[in-house]
């Protein structure tokens, strides 16, 4: 069992750093992150490895930590000055705009941002992230849809079409 | 498909296929550190171990502050929890799952105290049978089966013998 661990953290921590990457937007954080959601896999790993998806098993500890941690570290620090910057009008255009979007998607709150990182980055479905983070699809399809929007909001050259011909269109 | 269905964002709008870029560069563009296995391991074990003692020194300590209460109310017919012969007919031995064990000693447990301790090893309570025995305090733990040095794990069902009234 304790071999079965070794070579899960082995195989599977880099991706799961990545995913901490994408959702904290700090490495310290995202290690941080990572470090304690295999402790946590660690002491039920008899029962994760039993499962058919011990790595979908895992990430749902992640993202359930990262949003709990969020609202614990919301209370006690202020929130870093780098997401800010992205909203200003002025630097756009001398910023890279991917570097500009990975930024605004840190200003969104947790739980909006965690849907929109299991989608776009995880690349999972409706059921999928509503099963993760233990809400309802329609719950998902509405914070995905918010989300998407004030980032779309900010980054007028990048959308396209206009956020309500989009909606109408998949009515 | 759009992103507003519930279908994979294959296919999706020019933004959302920005947004991945933007994401997959950023998570790629950072050099995953390394997470020690064996060491996550190893501190997993130990907080068990610490965690299991504390719980049973503070159980151990209430046992004494209870029998020091009685023995200060009760005068000379107080009986103590430390009269109790400690043997390992009443020690428990749990195994956890990565092969360490730990003793247990319930000898002069309130048998209350002792259930609910079980719980928090997984561990399930069995049969409570009283026994009459001398100098010993009433519905204290003086026994446990199976008892050291056989191991019990999560799961297991333990029963105890008490000291009848």
């Amino acid at each position: 069992v304790e071999t079965d661990f070794h070579g899960f953290v082995a195989a599977r921590s880099a991706a799961l750093f990545r995913g901490a990457l994408v959702l904290t937007g700090n490495r310290d954080a995202a290690e941080d992150l990572v470090q304690e959601t295999l402790e946590r896999a660690c002491r039920k790993w008899r029962t994760i490895s039993a499962k058919d998806a011990p790595d979908a098993y895992v990430r749902r500890i992640m993202v359930n930590l990262a949003n709990d941690r969020w609202r614990r570290f919301r209370r006690t620090v202020p929130q870093p000055d780098g997401p800010e910057r992205a909203a200003s009008g002025d630097e756009y255009g001398q910023v890279d705009s991917r570097d500009q979007l990975v930024r605004a998607l840190q200003q969104l709150p947790m739980r909006m941002r965690t849907v929109v990182v299991l989608r776009y980055f995880h690349d999972l479905s409706d059921i999928e992230i509503a099963a993760d983070l233990d809400i309802s699809p329609s719950t998902v399809r509405s914070q995905l849809a918010r989300g998407i929007e004030k980032l779309r909001g900010q980054f007028p050259a990048l959308s396209g079409p206009s956020p309500r011909q989009h909606t109408e269109g998949i009515r | 498909m759009t992103s507003y269905g519930d279908a994979r964002p294959s296919g999706c709008t020019p933004f959302e296929e920005e947004l991945m870029n933007a994401m997959n560069d950023y998570a790629n563009a950072s050099e995953a550190p390394g997470f020690d296995a064996p060491g996550i391991v190893r501190r997993t074990r130990r907080r068990r171990a610490v965690g299991i003692a504390a719980v049973a020194t503070a159980l151990i300590l209430a046992g004494g502050g209870t029998a020091l209460a009685t023995s200060a109310a009760g005068g000379s017919k107080a009986a103590p929890s430390s009269s109790v012969a400690k043997s390992d007919a009443a020690t428990m031995v749990y195994g956890f799952s990565d092969g360490g064990t730990v003793k247990i000693d319930f000898a002069g447990w309130y048998v209350g105290d002792a259930k609910n301790y079980m719980l928090k090893t997984q561990t399930k309570v069995g049969t409570i049978t009283k026994k009459a025995t001398p100098r010993c305090k009433p519905d204290s733990v003086i026994g446990v089966s199976p008892h050291a040095p056989k191991v019990v794990k999560k799961g297991d069902t333990v029963n105890f013998t008490v000291c009848a009234r």
